[in-house]
């Protein structure tokens, strides 16, 4: 991973999404977006700061954003 | 295909008005059209007249063609606040509406004439386009209006002892002409079409002006920082399937599923068609906020299950919200999302009904046609054919609708099983195929 990569931040719902989304700013996670409707939190941080959030309550897990990619115009449909 | 010129505002304002103008005052006329059309085998849904649309001032050029042709027109401002009775025009071949710029002809006089040779006109003529005119049914669902109209035909029929009647199940209003996709999903005899239900497309956008779409879409939004105005084909093409129009302009087949339902576009694809976890996450969100019974995927990655997918697909069916998504064409694994368990995941068929040789396998609930399939592009083409299991998804989107339109209580969890339960069962294994080939209610 990058310095700074892209993480997803999906919450447990023991916690309010916007509560987690403090708590993750307060451990040095950029946020991005709060999605309050399926409780995922997106933004960047240091990898190595990932594992510490991955404790923070009210988190379920912590992984990279990945690359979705379809293919560009004509292509024979990658997806 | 070349560039069309006319545009689809404008069409579709001119068709509605003319039909507006003979609902309004002639429905006994109408009425015995219908009944001319059934009587004839003809279940198109055309009138047998035909609608002559003018370009922008050419009105008049127009009518002096029609008289040249030997055509008695009569003209709407002849008639009280130009109220005209279609049905009782005299003995006129044609009726002019000025104010949208459309004749109506009648289809003995358009044959006779050759009219109906070219769909469309170069740039010397009149004529915008000619294309036939359909029943409109400006409340009931115009299936729903058949069945019932052919129900008391048939009643009618056994009371003056002209035979049985015609059993119910044999009263399957059909739509000739459309995609093997929709005819192997059975939604041509449908009844259904997706009336009231709110459809969500997560992919690279839409051609906004498609004159096959207008006044179709509901909401738009961009998760990717580009216009959602779609400029790589794919979203286009998977919204054609599952919301294009029931009777397309000329020769074009019907190719789209659930013809009013509320198209929710949202762009989570860029134009070179990618994104990603956080796009495709933002518009999950978004579909779900706005509470679309049926969000379609047709994207995604060869990746493990991920935990923010199965969050999303299992608050989607808390909220009453089914995601379907594509298995993919790796001819392997299920890939992400559709690999999570709360995400309704689609293997693709070929036209014989055996699985595509790209589909991927293993965690799949149904299948549905993903080979050549002919949808939407976005103009100057307007149509292409693709493959994948992205086009099989939206077969399943739009089915998915029609179910839902069937009682309210089909959303979330129990869509998900009524489409299991009402599929086609295949004799190949449930890792190809899953439940089977999708069918319409």
């Amino acid at each position: 991973m990058t310095e700074h990569g892209s993480w997803v931040v999906t919450t447990s719902g023991t916690h309010t999404v916007s509560d987690v989304a403090r708590a993750l700013t307060e451990h040095g996670f950029d946020v991005e977006q709060v999605l309050d409707a399926v409780g995922v939190i997106t933004g960047r941080c240091a990898a190595s700061r990932v594992p510490a959030l991955r404790r923070l309550a009210g988190v379920s897990d912590v992984s990279p954003d990945f690359p979705v990619d379809i293919g560009p115009p004509e292509s024979p449909g990658a997806w | 295909m070349p560039p069309r010129k006319r545009s689809g505002t404008k069409r579709a304002a001119k068709t509605g008005a003319a039909s507006r103008a003979q609902g309004t005052t002639a429905d006994n006329g109408i009425e015995a059209m219908l009944l001319a059309a059934l009587a004839a085998g003809d279940d198109t849904l055309e009138t047998g007249r035909y609608l002559i649309s003018y370009k922008e001032g050419a009105l008049d050029a127009g009518k002096r063609r029609l008289a040249s042709q030997g055509m008695r027109t009569a003209d709407a401002r002849d008639f009280a606040a130009q109220d005209v009775n279609v049905a009782d025009v005299g003995d006129a071949d044609a009726v002019v509406f000025p104010e949208i710029g459309v004749a109506l002809v009648t289809g003995e006089a358009a044959r006779s004439r050759k009219m109906l040779a070219t769909a469309e006109s170069s740039d010397d003529e009149p004529e915008q386009v000619i294309e036939p005119e359909y029943f409109v049914f400006s409340t009931a669902d115009a299936g729903e209006y058949l069945r019932g109209f052919m129900r008391a035909a048939a009643t009618i029929a056994a009371d003056i002892g002209a035979g049985d009647g015609i059993p119910d199940d044999e009263i399957q209003p059909e739509v000739f002409g459309a995609t093997w996709g929709l005819i192997a999903c059975r939604v041509p005899p449908s009844v259904r079409n997706g009336l009231g239900i709110r459809v969500a497309v997560l992919d690279t956008g839409m051609d906004l002006g498609h004159p096959d779409f207008v006044g179709r879409v509901a909401a738009a939004a961009s998760f990717v920082g580009q216009p959602v105005q779609d400029m790589h084909g794919h979203g286009t093409h998977c919204i054609g399937t599952a919301c294009g129009p029931q009777a397309p302009p000329n020769a074009t087949p019907r190719y789209g599923v659930a013809y009013r339902s509320q198209i929710f576009v949202g762009k989570v694809l860029t134009n070179s068609g990618s994104g990603s976890t956080a796009s495709v996450l933002a518009g999950m969100n978004w579909a779900i906020a706005n509470r679309c019974a049926v969000i379609s995927m047709s994207l995604g990655s060869q990746a493990p299950v991920q935990a923010a997918y199965t969050n999303a697909g299992t608050a989607a069916l808390n909220a009453g919200c089914l995601i379907v998504a594509a298995a993919g064409n790796a001819g392997s694994q299920t890939g992400a999302p559709a690999n999570s368990p709360s995400i309704f995941s689609v293997a693709s068929l070929d036209r014989n009904l055996t699985p595509s040789s790209f589909s991927n396998f293993g965690k799949v609930e149904i299948a549905a046609p993903g080979r050549d399939i002919f949808s939407a592009a976005p103009r100057p083409r307007r149509y292409a054919t693709m493959s994948g299991t992205s086009m099989a998804t939206p077969h399943v989107a739009g089915v998915a609708a029609l179910w839902a339109q069937v009682n309210p209580a089909f959303r979330g969890r129990t869509l998900w099983s009524r489409l299991r339960a009402s599929a086609r069962v295949l004799p190949l294994p449930v890792a190809r195929v899953g439940a089977g080939l999708v069918q319409a209610p």
